[in-house]
């Protein structure tokens, strides 16, 4: 058994049958429709002709920054660890010289070192791109966030973000969390317990069962 | 029990009192009291929340406008989170309502944009009253 976490694997995750033109007359229905027997997150079964916006059991913002820290923290663990010795390795390689007269001067970088947080960093974004952008764009679960029995769906069709939108999502995520803690504590009084970046493109964070 | 309909409000209520005690005995107009804004730090620029914890301070004291000129939105917060607190109370004790604030789309875009909006004013110099004094 090498993957058994997706029972709901189809070969097209990411949202369906954008460039198709709508009918002239009629509103478009981007990922509105039920798709190929897939069962909705959350729809009661039995189906009404024109499903609404399915509902959701939105996560809840302790499993979401479980999975937050689980992702990074022990998924990217490779990654970090290497930045963390490379600084450690740094910091320890500089030493600081008196001379009589009293100057000082901070000389050897190591340039060991400095190879070490570069490649940790390539290493974390590879583990990120594979983890948050490919897995969770596919499955809806980055491993932290199967971990902790949550998912990320786009909001309108149900369906994981897709590669591309996933990657897009982690971006907004850092950038917005980076410039306002506010943006990872806003769940906690949304309505659909949404971030920022959820509200933004679109998604939601359920739970997986 | 209802009582246990509302001890979570109660835990609440707990928290953020002894947050204002902190925040009255421990003086943030000390430079670096509670650390330092992470955005004021990299861009030299007022967040919305830069002079939030002062304006707490000020109020404490029973200087309202102090309060103001720090951060002119706390006391305006504080008070819709005491009627948010006590209507929540109010819901829990009744058996109904599960958190103390649910904001929906609208709300959240005029939040946002009013937060935007002083955020750019107080960087300015037509906006310097709003910057933290």
């Amino acid at each position: 058994m090498s993957e058994p976490y997706d029972p709901n694997k189809q070969p097209q995750p990411g949202p369906p049958q954008y460039g198709q033109q709508p009918q002239y007359g009629q509103p478009p229905q981007y990922g509105q429709q039920p798709e190929y027997g897939q069962p909705q997150y959350g729809q009661p079964p039995g189906g009404a002709f024109y499903p609404p916006t399915p509902t959701y059991n939105y996560a809840s913002w302790g499993s979401r920054v479980g999975a937050y820290l689980l992702d990074s923290w022990v998924v990217a663990l490779p990654g970090t660890a290497l930045v963390i010795i490379g600084y450690i390795m740094l910091l320890s390689s500089l030493t600081t010289t008196s001379d009589e007269y009293g100057y000082t001067t901070t000389a050897d970088i190591n340039a060991g070192a400095i190879v070490l947080v570069f490649v940790g960093v390539l290493i974390s974004i590879a583990i990120n791109v594979w983890n948050v952008g490919y897995r969770q764009g596919a499955t809806g679960q980055s491993l932290g966030k199967k971990w902790m029995g949550i998912s990320v769906v786009s909001e309108p069709s149900g369906q994981p973000l897709g590669l591309g939108m996933s990657i897009v999502r982690w971006v907004l995520a850092s950038a917005l969390g980076g410039a306002c803690f506010l943006n990872y504590l806003w769940p906690l009084w949304d309505a659909k317990k949404q971030c920022w970046h959820d509200m933004i493109i679109k998604s939601v964070v359920i739970r997986a069962r | 029990m209802r009582w246990s309909a509302i001890r979570t409000p109660i835990v609440v209520a707990g928290a953020g009192l002894a947050a204002v005690a902190l925040l009255h005995l421990h003086d943030p107009h000390n430079t670096g009291a509670y650390g330092f804004c992470p955005f004021h730090v990299v861009t030299g620029l007022w967040c919305p929340g830069c002079g939030g914890l002062r304006a707490v301070n000020d109020l404490t004291n029973g200087d309202v406008i102090g309060s103001l000129s720090s951060n002119v939105f706390i006391l305006p917060l504080l008070v819709v989170l005491v009627g948010a607190w006590m209507l929540w109370v109010r819901k829990r004790w009744r058996g109904a309502g599960d958190r103390m604030i649910v904001l929906h789309k609208p709300s959240a875009v005029v939040i946002l944009v009013l937060l935007a909006v002083f955020t750019i004013l107080r960087n300015t110099p037509w906006g310097s009253w709003l910057a933290p004094a």
